[in-house]
């Protein structure tokens, strides 16, 4: 993608106060007068401006200035070369990175999620200068650039992969000039920061607490807040009754939640006396909605009574395009975190349900074999229940659909044996843009603004059904929403080690479907870990991120030649997990997202140098016993997973805990 | 000497030689100083002068005359043989010589006496007094030493293992050519008693370690993510992933989290009612699939931990429990005293 614009009047107005660049580029130097002598030397720090060494200055001959890839564009230099000749009297241009901290071109640029801005100047600026962008990436792709603050010297451009960016920028108003093309080579950002978990044991009735620490930040001592308040948290009904609840208790900024259940009795909880919290309580019991107590420091909440009233009821009907009922159909609305309790609907489609007011969002859940989709209502506008007393009933018709049936039999690798006891899950490809509606009926009355119109709500539409196959190897859906559908085959126990998941696509019609799968073959991802010579034995792992529950990952131990080969099902998606044994100098690394298709070779890891990093855990005194998790920064772009520890440790009797971390300072990627 | 002849009578008195007797040590040790003193008789008033010196076997049956004397004697009044000259037996000797010239010599021989080694045995791994957990890699020392510096040689002997034990005391094989380490890998439960023979090729003596190697603890699980104590669970169906973590077990082998750790976990997951599914995963982390589940619909989640050894075990006592939630009491298994050891965790979880 090219970009150009005319010359602002900012960099003209630069020139005629005689700036002109003198830094020496890659690019062609048009109407330059044959070798010229002097130009600046390779080496030259052009931001010291001056430019007025005798010999090694521009041009004295009829030359163009020299041209040098490593010379350094960082800034135009200023002034002429004294030793006889002008420097701006040639127009040359060069290119300056703007978002690196490198003065030039030299070195690599970390890879982040900010577009990268590199800016272009004229020796000679004209205010006619129209400039030509193109950037291409590793791939030989072209980048997408975009004009900055419409400024056509400045641009922006994603930074999506890494490997090696060729930038260039022309003057097309003004051959002369020249193009300049400079190369950029882009890796993962080395993350600068770890987030430290750390979980004291439960006998000091401390919380768990998180840190954001570099590895040395982390060489000093983390130390634990001991300003916690202790709560007993019992739940009530309105009438003094114990309520059984879940409860799930989260703070902003912190990926920690604490969950606990009333039902055995109060839930012991120590919190951060500073800090605000969201309590989500959730009664087991269908009488009580849930409620959300947000932001409370936990002072306020030894104050609380956790006493729930049993909220507002809403009812409901599910029913057909034709109005007839819908049995056994589940609703819950969301405002938030917060459900409602479940509404089942009965014979006559009628349903229940306690929520509190809000915003909501609505999940209806289709019965099995009905051949309706689940339905998905946004919380944009949603149904919205102002006051306690509003008086809301919902209508849930599903749309005209056509169904069918699905009879799938499953056969094993030789495509003839039957195959009983395969999971077969039938998940509806897309979304059905509109499966039905949702009518809002508030039948509340306003002195002043009356009984409020209907509300009607689209619904979209999803599928998903699963069943195991009979001893002949047949799985029957009964009804489905026509469409296509992955249909996915998870073999049982004895289907044999080479047995694959095997997913694929069937398009389903009215009436009845059938359709013969075998079974596929494992496919293999290879590669190498680098340093191949030092890497063998290090466990990598393809973990299956698919949401077929049951659809297991594989693992292998990386052979003394750095090698790997991992036996994994077709078409899934997988994220490969390195992690070192004891000793090895390595940090654990998600090394590749993989979708392998067929037998699949990923290009050379180099696995990040491992920084043994040693602290302790205090909380005025050495904490012993507490777990220590290492995650990726948050930020951090190259971190495939966060939720997978770079590394774990339990501290010692004197608080002392060793953990080895993917050292900030290597390099780590595809060499 | 006393002479008579003739008519002639000397006037003067005639002298009489001293007499010298060595006086011993009580006990004289091979390489050990050995200071010998005199006792020393004569008629004049003048003392004799006293002079020593040892010379090597074999020692002349009396001192006999002054030729056979030794050389070099060093005049002194007690006389010390130097630890390096008391290794092999030697002769003393001690000439009593008085003013007026007439001496007379003591000789005997010596056999210094042999001190026995001291045999010490350490056991540099593992740290402390023990008992020991299972499988315990053992490196044993000699700090063994001998008061007359004789070269020592070493002798080890696994006297003692449990039945079935077919464990070896060996060289180590970080030194395999050091006499004075030995190391033992431990490969069953009890006693396993290590003897040290110390010889300095005269004596011998022993050195003695037993060393208790305790059964394989059973793991148990100490947290997890959710706490497993909510037991029931309220999940968001629309969140993209729902994760459930073992946090920390405790376990002698294979504690987690620890890199040395073999611990494994086994994810079962009963969805919708229907029987419990063994995930295949065998890592401390699983992420149910939440778009499995419709609003309203449950799932339970299950984990097991097995250590590498009691994992048989550990199976059949999961497979009687055949709960949620799995412990092991001490009347269940008579070594270890876990009471209460969490073997199994689970939730039920609710989509909504």
């Amino acid at each position: 993608m090219t970009h150009t614009g005319p010359m602002p009047v900012m960099l003209a107005a630069l020139a005629a106060a005689g700036c002109s660049a003198a830094s020496s580029n890659s690019g062609n130097y048009p109407g330059s007068g044959g070798s010229g002598q002097g130009g600046r030397d390779a080496s030259a720090n052009d931001g010291a401006g001056g430019g007025s060494s005798g010999s090694g200055g521009a041009t004295g001959s009829g030359g163009s200035p020299s041209q040098d890839a490593s010379a350094s564009d960082s800034q135009p230099d200023a002034g002429v070369n004294d030793s006889g000749g002008d420097v701006s009297a040639v127009c040359f241009l060069t290119l300056t990175p703007l978002s690196s901290t490198n003065a030039n071109f030299q070195g690599e640029v970390e890879r982040t999620a900010m577009p990268f801005r590199v800016r272009a100047q004229s020796s000679q600026p004209h205010i006619d200068d129209h400039w030509l962008w193109n950037v291409t990436f590793p791939d030989g792709s072209a980048a997408p650039t975009t004009i900055v603050d419409h400024d056509p010297t400045v641009v922006a451009f994603p930074l999506t992969m890494n490997g090696s960016y060729a930038i260039n920028a022309r003057v097309t108003t003004h051959a002369e000039c020249g193009s300049i093309t400079r190369t950029m080579l882009v890796i993962d950002p080395r993350p600068t920061a770890f987030l430290f978990r750390v979980f004291p044991p439960a006998r000091l009735n401390i919380p768990a607490q998180e840190f954001r620490l570099t590895t040395s930040d982390a060489a000093k001592p983390v130390v634990l807040s001991t300003q916690t308040q202790q709560l007993h948290i019992f739940t009530y009904d309105n009438v003094s009754r114990a309520l059984p609840t879940y409860l799930r208790i989260t703070s902003a900024g912190s990926n920690i939640s604490i969950e606990g259940n009333t039902q055995n009795g109060p839930v012991l909880v120590p919190l951060l006396s500073d800090r605000q919290y969201d309590v989500l309580l959730v009664p087991t019991l269908a009488e009580v909605a849930p409620q959300l107590l947000g932001s409370l420091l936990p002072a306020q909440l030894m104050g609380e009574s956790l006493t729930l009233d049993p909220g507002v009821t809403v009812s409901g009907q599910a029913q057909r395009a034709d109005g007839s009922p819908v049995a056994n159909a589940r609703m819950v609305l969301r405002d938030g975190s917060r459900p409602s309790t479940i509404g089942t609907s009965d014979a006559s489609g009628s349903f229940t349900l306690l929520t509190r007011p809000g915003v909501m969002s609505a999940e209806i859940a289709a019965p099995n074999a009905s051949g309706l989709p689940d339905a998905h209502v946004a919380g944009g506008p949603g149904v919205v229940l102002e006051s306690l007393t509003d008086n809301l009933t919902l209508t849930m018709r599903w749309a005209a659909l056509v169904s069918g049936s699905l009879t799938v039999t499953v056969r094993g690798l030789d495509g003839t044996t039957a195959l009983p006891g395969a999971a077969v899950i039938a998940t509806l490809a897309g979304p059905i843009a509109s499966a039905g509606q949702l009518t809002v009926h508030n039948t509340s009355s306003d002195a002043d603004a009356g009984t409020p119109a209907d509300v009607v709500l689209v619904a979209t539409g999803t599928a998903r059904a699963d069943t195991v196959s009979d001893a002949t190897g047949t799985a029957v859906f009964s009804a489905l929403p026509a469409g296509t559908y992955l249909v996915t085959i998870i073999p049982p126990a004895g289907a044999g080690a080479e047995a694959a998941i095997t997913t694929i696509s069937v398009d389903l019609t009215a009436g009845a479907n059938t359709r013969a799968i075998s079974l596929t073959s494992k496919v293999t991802i290879a590669g190498t870990l680098q340093p191949a010579d030092q890497t063998g034995g290090v466990r990598i792992s393809a973990i299956d991120t698919g949401s077929d529950n049951g659809a297991a990952g594989a693992s292998t131990f990386v052979a003394a030649d750095g090698r790997y080969a991992l036996a994994v099902d077709p078409g899934r998606n997988y994220k490969l997990w390195a992690v070192p044994t004891a000793g090895q100098p390595f940090g654990r690394w998600v090394v590749a997202n993989a979708t392998p298709t067929g037998n699949q070779t990923l290009p050379d890891f180099t696995l990040p140098r491992g920084l043994t990093v040693t602290s302790t855990v205090t909380a005025g005194t050495a904490v012993a016993d507490a777990l220590v998790q290492v995650y990726c920064p948050p930020s951090s772009t190259t971190c495939l997973d966060a939720t997978l520890p770079l590394a774990e440790a339990v501290s010692a009797r004197d608080g002392t805990f060793t953990v080895v971390l993917p050292d900030p300072a290597a390099a780590a990627g595809h060499p | 000497m006393l002479a008579t002849a003739g008519a002639c009578v000397f006037l003067d008195p005639i002298n009489v030689p001293p007499s010298i007797k060595i006086v011993f040590p009580e006990q004289v040790w091979r390489g050990v100083p050995a200071t010998f003193s005199a006792d020393v008789t004569d008629d004049q008033s003048t003392p004799p002068n006293v002079e020593w010196a040892r010379t090597d076997i074999p020692c002349p049956m009396t001192a006999g005359d002054s030729m056979q004397w030794p050389p070099n004697r060093t005049a002194s009044m007690t006389f010390t043989v130097d630890g390096t000259m008391t290794r092999t037996p030697f002769c003393v000797w001690a000439v009593a010589r008085d003013r007026y010239g007439a001496a007379a010599a003591a000789v005997m021989r010596v056999d210094p006496m042999n001190q026995p080694p001291k045999a010490a045995l350490n056991i540099i791994s593992p740290a402390g007094p023990g008992p020991y957990i299972f499988l315990s890699q053992f490196r044993f020392s000699s700090s063994s030493n001998d008061a007359d510096n004789d070269p020592l040689t070493l002798t080890w002997n696994l006297a003692l293992q449990p039945p079935g034990s077919t464990a070896k005391l060996a060289p180590c094989s970080d030194a395999p050519m050091m006499d004075s380490v030995r190391c033992l890998a431990s490969d069953m439960p009890g006693a396993y008693e290590i003897d040290l023979t110390v010889s300095d090729g005269t004596d011998s003596v022993i050195a003695r370690v037993t060393v208790v190697v305790q059964e394989d603890k059973l793991p148990c699980i100490v947290s997890t993510l959710p706490d497993y104590a909510a037991g029931h669970v309220v999940h968001d169906k629309s969140a993209s992933e729902d994760v459930f973590s073992v946090l920390q077990v405790a376990d002698d082998l294979d504690p987690w989290p620890a890199a040395s750790s073999q611990l494994h976990f086994n994810w079962s997951v009963a969805a919708k009612g229907g029987a419990l599914v063994s995930q295949g995963t065998d890592a401390s982390t699983f992420h149910l699939a939440a778009s499995a589940f419709q609003v309203g619909d449950t799932a339970e989640v299950r984990v097991d931990v097995a250590d590498r050894n009691n994992a048989a075990e550990i199976q059949q006592t999961l497979a009687a429990c055949g709960q949620d939630t799995c412990a092991v009491t001490e009347q269940q298994r008579a070594f270890g005293g876990q009471s209460g050891c969490l073997l199994r965790v689970g939730w039920t979880v609710e989509f909504r």
